[in-house]
């Protein structure tokens, strides 16, 4: 024990970091990791963001109330307002640009249309009242194509401003729309903690100065430490009724606080070994690690049980315990181990702890336990032993008919197998309180924008034939728009066209607008402007130069495009930033029509992708399970033979599938933590099939230790069924459903004398 | 007894908070100084008609750029513009869509992007209409009153909007007779109504602004 702490001073001196990326612990499966760490990048700086949406109905009560929260945000650090596109109308860093920048629609008209047709538009916008509001002047924007590129560049929708807040309307409101990032830092919950304090102070302070205002907020902070909280207090309240039960049902049957000591001494040295090891073994320990391998170190208690319930002086009890003990231990550690052969490194360290630690568990118990003064003293509580006599004590006709009713109930259930669906759906195992979602159902419905996990990612090998390969893309996706395949795109394409596209616009300007004889001439002859001014505006056309990539980084470092293009190590890449795709299909036809049209282009669905390496790993972790559930029971037919090791196999066997086929029945899916239960059952089961075969005398005292270990198993696994987070409710009941069988078709097979020792 | 003693409380209650929210309203429908005046005396029709002369005055041409044309106002419905001279061209506002039209061709929206669409529908129909308090929202309104008109000016509120109009001014009297808008760009274009409340819409203008 004293290698294994000493193991951990050192890893917290290496500062050994705890991973918590559900991604990261199930593989991650691109290999570019450039792209992904991109990837990454984008989607936590989308998650990242705070929505607060300040509803008034009137324009005077919201222009207070932004104010208020100007000021609020002003005195702090904690959250930071993101810059919005003001200049959506006019942007004058495109002045330089204006004679090479064009709409696609603009560009066809210049191909397409003669020129008169172009000098009849500048009439009208010359005499028509809106012509000064288009944002450029008339000199800087002649023909109006720089207002239109302008205009064009960011996703359809109609926001307005206060104080520099875009606000949107609906449900009878005007909304200001308040962007926030919080300095908070990373997704750990004292960050989330720290940003939903400073949420609650801005909405107070906000409150405050307008009280009829309506406040909405959409924030994975707030989801975060809601779903932290709630599962902490249920944690809390689930573990203190749990240990007090534990603590009242072991000091009940022995009328000593020892036992209930040095139980928790044994399981504390087994996760301590376990943890030591993992350090010991990996460069950073997985929190999936953590959780699951210390869960399943909790098969250790059955040994301690054993140990004090068994009868005599040390050496008698460990002469009586020891195979039953061993053999379990060994079966139970072959069925952990081989997760080892998982392909996740999370699962290899689960395999690692939980090994690891089941063998400090076992060492304990016999080195130390063993020798522990008094031991002979603690004595279990006649009751108990009675109670026992009478679960073994019938007669067996009765008993028979009994488990062949059970069996046959047991059979009724697994039919529920083949309904068994897995569930690999992330959302759906967390805790998210109805009014949140709801709340955050509104705001996305009044703001719209892109989903944060679903993207287009295009690479090619340089910036040019990336650039030339989002215009392409480009006028795809504006098709599926057209069709309402999907709301929202953002790319950057639209406001970086390609150096092509920029020359061929430019030419395109120069033959029809400024060429000699061409729309400005005419123009000018309808206007009878001088020549002067003619020659003003051919000048400024053929000073206007090409927009390039750093300049346009430069332009759009407050926009939603920043970011969307960068080199990459090899090539360049571009992200598209998509919003309500309600035609996955289509999408990905077009994806598909694009790549075999020669471009490298791919949807990426972040969710999805940490779905399917769930996935990935259930179904690995399943298989080697089901070897390793193999190599155990060839362990069982070595010691017991063929046939009575196929009875001992009948009890986890029968918990598994039972359990299963209940879930199917129920339709509750077949997920990672549904998996880990069941580990945590099948090492159980196999302890208590296999310590009721072992036992030759004192059979009432191993079923007291079965009965210990089944109650205090349900105390502190299964009360988390009654928990509001999906995967811990799920973990729960699993484990209850599953030991409740274990036990039941262990007492039942025992009773029918199929169990007995030889 | 002690019922109706709730009962007549919940009632007491419910008149005060009804008080209040009238209060509240009447606080909120308070407008600029002068505005209410202004108001009053401009005549309130459901339609309007009219002709214009616009100038436009560029920095960089020697000369003012005049046009000629008709205009139509249906009230809560939207704004012909007819431009007759020097070329005939077309412009309607209709539910915050700006379309214009080329001699006799079909109509297309005018791009300026969803918000400047509305934002320009809504500026020259509530200028032509002076309906200057739903201009609140977007600008500063300051009245000036003598005793046979009025002048009204309009400052942005807001950055974005400052970006493309600087201001805005307005005089009248019964209708709306001169608007000057000063753009960003440093180009102005003054527009003066001629309004004529007698002549009714026909039937081709209130075609192309019901249709």
């Amino acid at each position: 024990m004293s290698v294994a702490a000493a193991l951990l001073v050192v890893a917290g001196h290496r500062g050994l970091e705890l991973e918590t990326d559900i991604r990261a612990a199930f593989g991650g499966s691109s290999a570019d990791s450039e792209l992904d760490a991109w990837v990454d990048e984008m989607v936590s700086a989308s998650l990242d963001q705070t929505l607060v949406l300040i509803g008034h109905q009137r324009r005077d009560g919201l222009r207070q109330a932004i104010q208020a929260a100007d000021r609020w945000l002003a005195s702090q650090t904690v959250l930071q307002p993101m810059q919005t596109p003001a200049a959506l109308w006019a942007d004058p860093a495109l002045r330089p640009h204006a004679g090479h920048l064009l709409t696609t629609a603009d560009l066809e008209d210049l191909q397409q249309q003669d020129a008169d047709a172009w000098v009849d538009r500048a009439l009208r916008r010359l005499h028509g009242p809106t012509g000064g509001l288009g944002g450029y002047g008339v000199t800087e924007d002649l023909f109006g194509t720089l207002g239109r590129f302008a205009a064009n560049r960011w996703p359809a929708g109609d926001v307005d401003w206060i104080d520099g807040l875009p606000v949107v309307r609906g449900d009878g409101h005007d909304w200001g729309v308040l962007r926030l990032r919080s300095s908070a830092g990373g997704f750990g919950l004292a960050a989330a903690a720290t940003t939903v304090d400073a949420l609650d102070a801005l909405k107070a302070s906000i409150r405050s100065a307008v009280p009829d205002v309506q406040l909405l907020e959409l924030s994975i902070s707030r989801h975060a430490d809601t779903a932290a909280r709630r599962s902490q207090s249920e944690m809390s309240r689930i573990g203190t009724v749990s240990l007090l039960a534990i603590g009242m049902l072991l000091g009940g049957l022995f009328l000593h606080p020892a036992p209930l000591l040095l139980t928790a001494a044994s399981v504390g040295s087994g996760l301590l070994l376990g943890l030591a090891a993992v350090v010991a073994v990996f460069d950073t320990l997985h929190l999936i690690a953590l959780v699951f391998g210390a869960t399943l170190i909790g098969v250790a208690v059955d040994y301690a049980f054993h140990l004090f319930l068994a009868q005599g002086d040390a050496q008698a009890r460990v002469r009586a315990i020891r195979p039953g003990v061993t053999l379990g231990w060994a079966t139970t550690c072959i069925a952990f181990a081989g997760l080892m052969l998982a392909p996740f490194q999370s699962l290899q360290q689960v395999a690692v702890f939980s090994v690891a630690g089941l063998f400090g568990a076992y060492i304990t118990v016999f080195a130390l336990l063993a020798d522990w003064p008094g031991l002979h003293r603690w004595q279990p509580r006649p009751a108990a032993m009675r109670l026992a006599h009478w679960l073994l004590a019938s007669e067996r006709p009765k008993t028979r008919w009994g488990l062949l009713f059970g069996m046959l109930a047991a059979a009724a259930a697994m039919t529920g197998l083949g309904r068994l669906a897995p569930n690999d759906d992330l959302r759906a195992m967390y805790y998210s309180a109805p009014t949140l979602l709801a709340e955050a159902r509104r705001v996305q419905a009044l703001v719209g924008g892109v989903e944060a996990s679903q993207m287009l990612v295009l690479r090619a090998d340089d910036q040019e034939a990336l650039l030339q390969a989002l215009e392409q893309v480009g006028e795809a996706l504006d098709r599926l728009r057209g069709d309402a395949v999907v709301t929202t795109v953002i790319q950057a394409g639209r406001s970086l066209p390609s150096l092509r596209r920029q020359q061929v616009s430019h030419a395109a300007m120069e033959t029809m607008l400024y060429a000699p004889g061409a729309a400005l001439d005419r123009l000018a002859a309808r206007l009878q402007a001088p020549s002067q001014w003619v020659d003003a505006r051919r000048a400024a056309f053929h000073a206007s130069r090409p927009l390039t990539f750093d300049r346009w980084q430069a332009l759009t470092a407050a926009t939603p495009h920043a970011g969307l293009i960068r080199p990459l190590d090899q090539g360049w890449g571009a992200l598209i930033r998509l919003g309500g795709v309600s035609d996955l299909p289509r999408l990905q036809q077009m994806v598909t029509r694009q790549r075999d049209a020669g471009l490298d282009l791919q949807w990426l669905d972040t969710v999805a992708q940490a779905e399917a390496s769930l996935a990935a790993a259930r179904r690995d972790a399943t298989r080697v399970l089901l070897l390793a559930a193999m190599v155990a029971g060839l362990i069982l037919v070595v010691r017991y033979g063929l046939l009575r090791a196929a009875v001992v196999a009948v009890p986890p066997g029968l918990a598994v599938a039972v359990t299963l086929g209940l879930c199917g029945w129920a339709q509750a899916g077949f997920s990672v933590f549904r998996l880990f239960a069941l580990l945590l059952v099948l090492g159980l089961a196999i302890d208590y099939a296999v310590f009721a075969a072992e036992t030759v005398r004192d059979r009432q005292r191993t079923l007291v230790a079965i009965v210990l270990s089944m109650l205090t198993t349900l105390l502190a696994f299964g009360l988390l069924g009654l928990s509001a987070t999906p995967a811990l409710a799920e973990f729960g009941a699993t484990v209850v459903c599953g030991v409740l069988v274990a036990f039941v078709s262990t007492l039942g097979l025992w009773r029918a004398g199929w169990l007995g020792a030889r | 007894m002690a019922l109706r003693r709730v009962m007549n409380g919940m009632r007491l209650l419910g008149v005060i908070w009804a008080l209040s929210g009238a209060v509240e309203l009447a606080l909120a429908n308070a407008a600029a100084p002068g505005l209410a005046e202004v108001e009053a005396r401009m005549l309130v029709a459901d339609a309007l008609t009219g002709t214009f002369t616009q100038r436009r005055e560029i920095d960089s041409l020697p000369f003012p750029l005049l046009s000629t044309g008709r205009f139509a106002l249906l009230s809560d419905v939207g704004l012909y513009w007819q431009v007759l001279s020097p070329a005939e061209t077309a412009l309607r506002v209709r539910q915050g869509r700006v379309e214009e039209r080329a001699g006799q061709g079909g109509w297309a929206p005018v791009e300026l992007g969803a918000t400047a669409q509305r934002l320009t529908g809504q500026l020259l129909t509530d200028l032509v209409a002076g309906r200057f308090r739903r201009l609140e929202a977007l600008f500063d309104v300051e009245a000036q009153l003598d005793e046979q008109s009025w002048t009204v000016q309009l400052l942005p509120r807001d950055e974005a909007v400052a970006s493309v109009i600087q201001q805005v001014n307005l005089r009248g009297d019964r209708f709306v007779r001169e608007i000057r808008l000063q753009h960003a760009s440093g180009e102005a274009t003054e527009i003066e109504l001629t309004p004529d409340p007698d002549r009714p819409l026909t039937e081709s203008e209130r075609g192309v602004l019901v249709d």
